[in-house]
């Protein structure tokens, strides 16, 4: 009995922690948790789960750098080019920076599923593979 | 008066003399018929159907269709560039552009030009409709741009101005884009007399936009009235807000603004009459909040914000708050749930009137219990909170409430 209750509290932590995942947006419906503004770009939406769960939803990868990024959340990031079967993982993905892609909060970062699919637009616009630490 | 006359014939002569007008039709490349025009010729476009397009108009013209000849783009291309300034385009039809992920495909495009012109056009099922990019001193008005946005996350904006400065955009008709009409860097710039509807994501959006105006627009039916935000002295006076009904859905919303005037402005019936944040030093008077949900939503982060002599008519809840704090002056505003007396019939009310109820206070920490909004309980607690306040913020109140209705 005296080791039910921790293991049992350590097997729901685990559970939830597992079963955190990205929750689909609902584009023209759902508001930016930083900016307010009506998501609607799929090309540069992101979200962050933090521990807890918790869903936050941002039109713009700006917008999910400006939000108080809770240690232990998992931030997902939309790829560009609309390729990738789903959401990224920030932290793995590549960037680009470039002021023409006008993001809706003029972030500029467009993120993509590794550097052979950015590659054409890096090179077309002279530009440099950036990573989530490395963004400016 | 005769030698005035004399002046201006010598005025007008030269212009008359040198400006030819070019007539064209359905059968010829109208690309042709630009490239061959001098600068103030006159191009006339017969009526008809025309698969043209990507037209550059390079040199300083005037487009005139006759009868709306329609441009169509065959949902694969752009239609009309206008690379030159001094360009005027009049009564044409364009519609069918193309969608990109990377070109942003417009009906009539201004790149880099001045002065231009673009009157009584039809924009139909556009991506973008109007495009203006790093121009200036340009006219559009009087259009009708159309769009069904069905696929919505592909839509682009009615009217678009990317780095402009000095813009009229006045009495078009726009409905069914993403933004009705959008600014990002535009400057100096006026919207005036536009109605913009069935927009999905706002009628109209400001960003980064600053020393701008809006006046008598109308905006209805869209996901939100208006956005502005980051940006400073924009003055929004006389327009029409209604019909926002939604979660993220405002007459206005403003989010990190400063220095700017909202003034004679009605809201009606929509899910959030005012939503601020962040915004300060702004001047908000003489509006008619009527039948919203929330007239107004002013988070603890504004500060130096005049609220006066408005009307506030049946509204589920006057004001929402986030917080205790209030650096807002509220004054001589009328509230038609305002319940005090008025002893010396001066038309100000004898005791302070606070906007925010206990509800609107408990349904924004715990959104759900929005269940029991005009339960018999309520209004006990909302009596008796208004004797003895001690949930709702006690500095937001309006000293000098008017027991009469402001005629505006």
């Amino acid at each position: 009995m005296k080791l039910y209750l921790p293991a049992l509290t350590l097997l729901l932590f685990l559970a939830s922690a597992c079963g955190r995942k990205y929750e689909p947006i609902a584009y023209g419906k759902d508001a930016c948790a930083h900016c307010k503004m009506t998501i609607m770009d799929k090309r540069f939406s992101a979200e962050i789960v933090n521990p807890k769960g918790r869903v936050f939803k941002f039109d713009d990868i700006a917008c999910l750098r400006g939000f108080d990024i809770e240690p232990g959340s998992l931030l997902f990031v939309n790829d560009y080019s609309g390729k990738a079967a789903g959401p990224l993982l920030a932290e793995k993905a590549v960037f680009l920076h470039h002021e023409s892609f006008k993001s809706p909060m003029a972030g500029n970062f467009p993120a993509f599923a590794d550097e052979a699919a950015a590659t054409a637009l890096k090179d077309s616009l002279g530009l440099d593979f950036l990573t989530w630490e490395k963004l400016p | 008066m005769t030698i005035l006359r004399t002046i201006l014939i010598f005025l007008l002569l030269p212009m008359g003399l040198s400006a030819t007008v070019i007539r064209t039709g359905p059968d010829s490349l109208l690309q042709h018929a630009l490239d061959r025009a001098r600068p103030g010729d006159t191009v006339i476009v017969a009526p008809g159907h025309y698969l043209q397009h990507e037209i550059v108009i390079r040199t300083p013209i005037t487009l005139i269709g006759e009868n709306f000849p329609v441009f169509d783009g065959e949902n694969k291309y752009q239609l009309f560039v206008i690379t030159a300034s001094g360009v005027c385009v009049q009564g044409i039809t364009v519609q069918n552009t193309g969608r990109s992920s990377m070109v942003d495909m417009a009906g009539i495009r201004l790149q880099n030009a001045a002065r231009v012109r673009v009157s009584n056009c039809k924009v139909l099922n556009t991506t973008y409709g109007i495009y203006l990019q790093n121009s200036k001193y340009c006219v559009i008005e009087n259009n009708e741009i159309r769009s069904s946005a069905t696929d919505e996350l592909q839509a682009g904006n009615g009217v678009h101005a990317w780095k402009s400065d000095s813009l009229l955009i006045r009495d078009n008709n726009i409905s069914g884009h993403r933004d009705g009409i959008y600014f990002e860097f535009v400057t100096g710039s006026a919207i005036i007399g536009n109605v913009s509807t069935n927009n999905v994501r706002y009628g109209l959006h400001f960003m980064f936009s600053h020393n701008d105006g809006y006046s008598r627009n109308t905006f209805r039916h869209n996901g939100a009235g208006v956005a502005v935000m980051y940006s400073k002295k924009v003055i929004m006076t006389g327009n029409t807000f209604s019909e926002h009904w939604g979660d993220a859905s405002y007459g206005i919303l403003l989010k990190d603004i400063s220095d700017s005037r909202i003034e004679h402005n009605t809201f009606a019936r929509n899910t959030m009459g005012v939503y601020m944040e962040g915004s300060s030093r702004i001047h908000i008077a003489r509006n008619t909040f009527s039948a919203n949900g929330w007239a107004m939503r002013v988070q603890a982060s504004c500060e130096g914000n005049t609220i006066e002599t408005n009307n506030f008519l049946d509204n589920s809840f006057d004001v929402a708050t986030n917080g205790t704090l209030m650096l807002n002056a509220w004054r001589n505003n009328y509230w038609d749930k305002y319940e005090g007396y008025d002893l010396n019939r001066d038309g100000t009310g004898d005791v302070p009137y606070h906007p925010v109820s206990v509800y609107s206070i408990l349904s924004e920490r715990i959104p759900s219990t929005m269940i029991l909004y005009r339960s018999f309980l309520t209004n006990i607690v909302d009596q008796a909170e208004k004797i003895m306040p001690s949930i709702i913020p006690d500095q937001l109140r309006d000293d000098s409430p008017q027991t009469k209705k402001w005629k505006l």
